[in-house]
């Protein structure tokens, strides 16, 4: 109590003064600076582990339709929990060829492209559903019919080969799932 | 709102020497001109509700797309599934017909709006073709023979028209019918394509005109609420 006025009174008469007043000022801006500068750090460090991470995949709701025909579609959402993959082959011994479409047409327009990758974002998730990207399933032996099943094994760039059982459904339902 | 201005200009200029009367008009007039603001925003809202409302439930009474010029049926002579020719004028002369644009290795669109429409032509007892017409045109008719369009069509519904024509035939019949024309993706390694086509399926009432198309994605409920009306002559607007 007794040291402290004189303190101030002292800074307050030369030079010394002028340092003693800004040491406070500084010491806090130095501190916020550090601050930051560790809050970055870390939350980059969170990030970037994010993002370089393995992929944690988990495939939801898979299903295929029901084919009247030699062709039909497969439908499924990878779900993404670790730093994202690719997609870039799927075979199914229900067919002699599995091949990745996306539809790059406008609304109303179906425009198929066959591309050799889907993206599952870090963290994001790939969804196939009818009328936007799908697995087109070509060479279907045995007609797949609702009710059934089907193996589809899913290659994925950081994941490996995944292989989902998969039910058929009927076309109709599939309507039900296309985006209004 | 010209005098509620005017107010808050006077209390703002005699300000100063009598600083208990005047805040108290500022204040009248600043309310006068809140309560106004208040006013106009209300108004602006209740137009805006009912306008969006309204602009929200004319389209929502039918489950398709009204068109806002309505289109006349195509006059197009192109081949059937038995290989004779088809006027589609004449052969749908008074009858509801539905077309569509599509080829059967379509491997998604093509199959589920054709289930889709069989369902619901199952569940209004329609299955005999009685009273509509669905008439489906192969965009690639290098691969859709006749007999492969019969076979296909069969697995949906042994009443649906499958029709064929040279290429140039059937962009004739796309530019006919009013949809973008369709293109051959290119092919993959395997000598496989797709095609890419539009998805709709455009609705003639029996007088030939239609007012409305439905676009991929129509529900088997959707198909049931707007068949019947269709059939009744009711005009979508």
């Amino acid at each position: 109590m007794s040291a402290a006025p004189p303190a101030v009174g002292s800074s307050a008469t030369g030079p010394v003064p002028v340092r003693a007043d800004r040491t406070p000022r500084r010491r806090r801006v130095v501190a916020a600076v550090v601050g930051s500068a560790v809050v970055a750090l870390v939350a980059g460090w969170v990030l970037a582990r994010g993002t370089a991470g393995p992929p944690a995949l988990t495939v939801e709701r898979p299903q295929a339709g029901a084919s009247p025909g030699p062709v039909a579609a497969a439908y499924l959402t990878v779900v993404d929990n670790g730093g994202g993959d690719r997609l870039v082959g799927a075979a199914s011994p229900a067919a002699e060829r599995v091949t990745l479409h996306e539809n790059t047409g406008p609304r109303g327009v179906s425009l198929m492209e066959r591309v050799d990758t889907l993206e599952v974002p870090a963290g994001g998730r790939l969804e196939l559903r009818p009328g936007g990207s799908h697995l087109m399933l070509e060479g279907v032996g045995a007609p797949l019919r609702e009710g059934g099943r089907i193996e589809l094994t899913l290659r994925f760039e950081r994941s490996g080969p995944r292989t989902v059982d998969v039910p058929v459904v009927g076309l109709t339902e599939l309507a039900e799932e296309v985006p209004r | 709102m010209g005098s509620a201005g005017t107010d808050v200009q006077s209390a703002e200029d005699s300000a100063g020497p009598t600083p208990g009367d005047d805040p108290e008009q500022a204040i009248a007039g600043n309310r006068r001109l809140l309560i106004a603001f208040a006013a106009i925003g209300v108004v602006v809202l209740v137009v805006g509700l009912v306008v969006g409302t309204r602009s929200r439930t004319a389209p929502s009474d039918w489950a398709g797309t009204v068109l806002e010029r309505p289109q006349e049926k195509p006059d197009l002579v192109l081949t059937d599934t038995s290989g004779r020719p088809y006027d589609l004028r004449a052969e749908t002369e008074g009858v509801m017909t539905l077309l569509m644009f599509g080829y059967t290795n379509c491997p998604d669109f093509c199959p589920i709006s054709l289930s889709t429409l069989s369902a619901a032509m199952e569940d209004l007892d329609l299955t005999t073709g009685r009273g509509l017409r669905m008439v489906f045109v192969t965009v690639d008719p290098a691969r859709d023979t006749p007999e492969a369009l019969r076979s296909y069509l069969d697995r949906f519904n042994v009443d649906f028209v499958g029709l064929t024509g040279t290429p140039e035939q059937v962009a004739a019949a796309q530019r006919a019918a009013g949809v973008p024309p369709a293109a051959d993706d290119p092919p993959g390694e395997d000598g496989d394509y797709t095609v890419g086509h539009a998805t709709q399926m455009i609705a003639y009432q029996a007088d030939g005109t239609a007012r409305i198309v439905y676009p991929f994605g129509t529900r088997r409920t959707d198909w049931n609420r707007d068949l019947p009306r269709l059939l009744e002559g009711e005009r979508p607007t």
